[in-house]
């Protein structure tokens, strides 16, 4: 590489989606980030649904334990869900990765799920409840359209940390997957080539997109908590 | 029990079993390897005792280093948390469309990894395509000198990881502070400083913690800029436990987790002790 650059040209992004060690490493991002944050949104609404319906203790429990990932140190994470991987026979393993990544998201969505689930008046469920709806149909009828924007954007979140991760995906892969930020590092240590630079481009625009998506729908300032 | 209650007791099993496989599972694992010793040609355990731990602590080394992470860690929370509470004062009194626009950046560079926001910097760093290539070629400076792998660019880094993070989780509660509480103060004839320094800031003290608790979290964890933009000798812990696992070393390296755990439990409860509590009310 030379300072200032010399003939500019789109051959790196060529290579990128030339490459298949590049978009075999991009696939497997998306396919472990899309399964983990449909897992991890599925489990963080049914964590949250719980913890709306009755504010018990072992409800409480529930939201801390799915959360706890979350709060560990990566590196501690990491290590302890590579272990279990391994116990069940996962190490090395798409599967695996999955596990990790779920494990380590859920607490994202779920943080969103509450937020959306703080916006259904308990006095619509109640009018819900007098016209003879079944708890089903309050579920399906007017809980969850208020809470989908919330869901979907925490979904969202849940894919683009997922797809960024590096840490979990590391130790449970086993040397025999990669992921694009495993590619884009052992790249690094072992040779630099500017094709890294369209991995990391290829990911900044991903974000961008699906934030702005996010911010274009309304509800980013709800989402942190803020009330405009 | 009833046909509606029964999807809820299901919910309930699979939710308690997976909690047990994720949440209890990975601590159990790795208190249970810690105190294992296997057999370095079979990998099988032979025997479970306390030697990874004498290992651990056979001399002052791995505990100067979980001491210096701790401490390295802290200087960059408390850094990250004096840049961001101006910073975001800054964005939180911006207008909806520049705010928004702010806020999208702050969360595209929060959701990057440290494998690229590492390997971003390096190159920002880097002499043949970086800051020194355009100081040295515009004649500021001489040279031809990467400005990595150093104990300054590991922590500039390091800070640029956090600050994000650091600012998303601070903007909720600083948009909620009550404006007339500094209307007030400035009409009592108190200066910008003085505002910020006793009405701002003891108001913040709360999210303020939050914000230093969670991004001390955040980055005791990693390992991977400490690696790619600090010397060895700056290299953070997690850096030791990642090589052990490299080398399949993994009951001594998850022997270093649980010392690194318990020692941020530890810092977690003294900083609660510290500045966790609540200012006495003037009465």
């Amino acid at each position: 590489m030379a300072f200032p650059p010399q003939d500019p040209s789109i051959n790196w992004y060529v290579n990128f989606f030339a490459d298949p060690s590049w978009t075999s490493s991009l696939f497997n991002s998306v396919l472990i980030a899309v399964v983990s944050s449909v897992f991890a949104t599925a489990i963080a609404l049914a964590t949250a649904l719980l913890m709306w319906r009755r504010q018990s203790k072992l409800n409480q429990s529930l939201v801390g334990a799915v959360s706890l990932p979350f709060l560990l140190p990566g590196i501690v994470f990491a290590v302890s869900i590579s272990l279990v991987t391994a116990f069940l026979g996962l190490l090395g393993s798409l599967a695996g990765i999955i596990l990790g990544h779920t494990a380590l998201l859920v607490a994202i969505p779920l943080v969103t799920a509450r937020l959306g689930l703080g916006q259904v008046e308990q006095i619509h469920v109640e009018a819900a409840k007098l016209m003879g709806y079944s708890e089903r149909q309050i579920l399906t009828k007017l809980v969850i359209p208020i809470i989908r924007p919330y869901l979907v954007a925490g979904a969202l979140f849940a894919l683009i940390i997922s797809m960024n991760e590096y840490i979990i995906a590391f130790m449970v892969s086993g040397f025999s997957i990669e992921t694009l930020p495993i590619k884009i590092y052992n790249s690094q240590r072992y040779g630099f080539e500017p094709t890294l630079s369209v991995g990391t481009m290829v990911y900044m625009l991903f974000s961008l997109i699906v934030l702005s998506y996010i911010a274009a729908t309304g509800k980013l300032w709800s989402l942190l908590g803020i009330k405009e | 029990m009833n046909k509606q209650q029964q999807p809820i007791a299901a919910t309930y099993l699979l939710l308690v079993l997976y909690c047990v496989i994720v949440s209890l599972g990975p601590l159990l694992f790795l208190f249970t390897t810690a105190v294992s010793t296997a057999d370095p040609l079979t990998g099988e355990v032979i025997r479970y005792d306390l030697s990874n731990f004498e290992e651990v602590f056979y001399d002052s080394y791995y505990a100067v280093q979980i001491g210096y992470t701790l401490g390295l860690v802290a200087g960059i929370t408390v850094v990250t948390l004096g840049l961001a509470v101006p910073l975001t004062l800054t964005i939180a009194r911006l207008k909806n469309r520049a705010r928004s626009a702010w806020v999208v950046m702050l969360l595209a560079s929060l959701a990057l990894s440290e494998v690229l926001t590492a390997f971003a910097w390096q190159l920002l760093l880097s002499q043949s395509s970086g800051i020194p290539g355009w100081l040295s070629y515009s004649g500021i400076i001489s040279g031809d000198k990467a400005w990595w792998p150093s104990f300054p660019a590991m922590f500039v880094v390091l800070v640029y990881f956090s600050l994000p993070i650091a600012m998303i989780l601070l903007l909720p509660a600083i948009r909620r502070l009550d404006p007339s509480l500094n209307e007030s103060a400035y009409t009592m004839g108190f200066s910008k400083t003085s505002v910020f320094f006793l009405v701002v800031l003891p108001s913040l003290r709360g999210p303020i913690f939050q914000t230093g608790i969670l991004t001390f979290l955040l980055n005791i964890g990693g390992f991977v800029i400490s690696q790619q933009l600090g010397k060895p000798s700056d290299w953070m812990f997690a850096v030791f436990i990642a090589d052990f696992m490299r080398t399949f070393n993994v009951p001594f390296a998850v022997a270093l987790s649980f010392c690194l755990l318990i020692a941020v439990l530890l810092c977690l409860a003294v900083a609660q002790l510290i500045f966790g509590r609540k200012p006495i009310e003037a009465s």
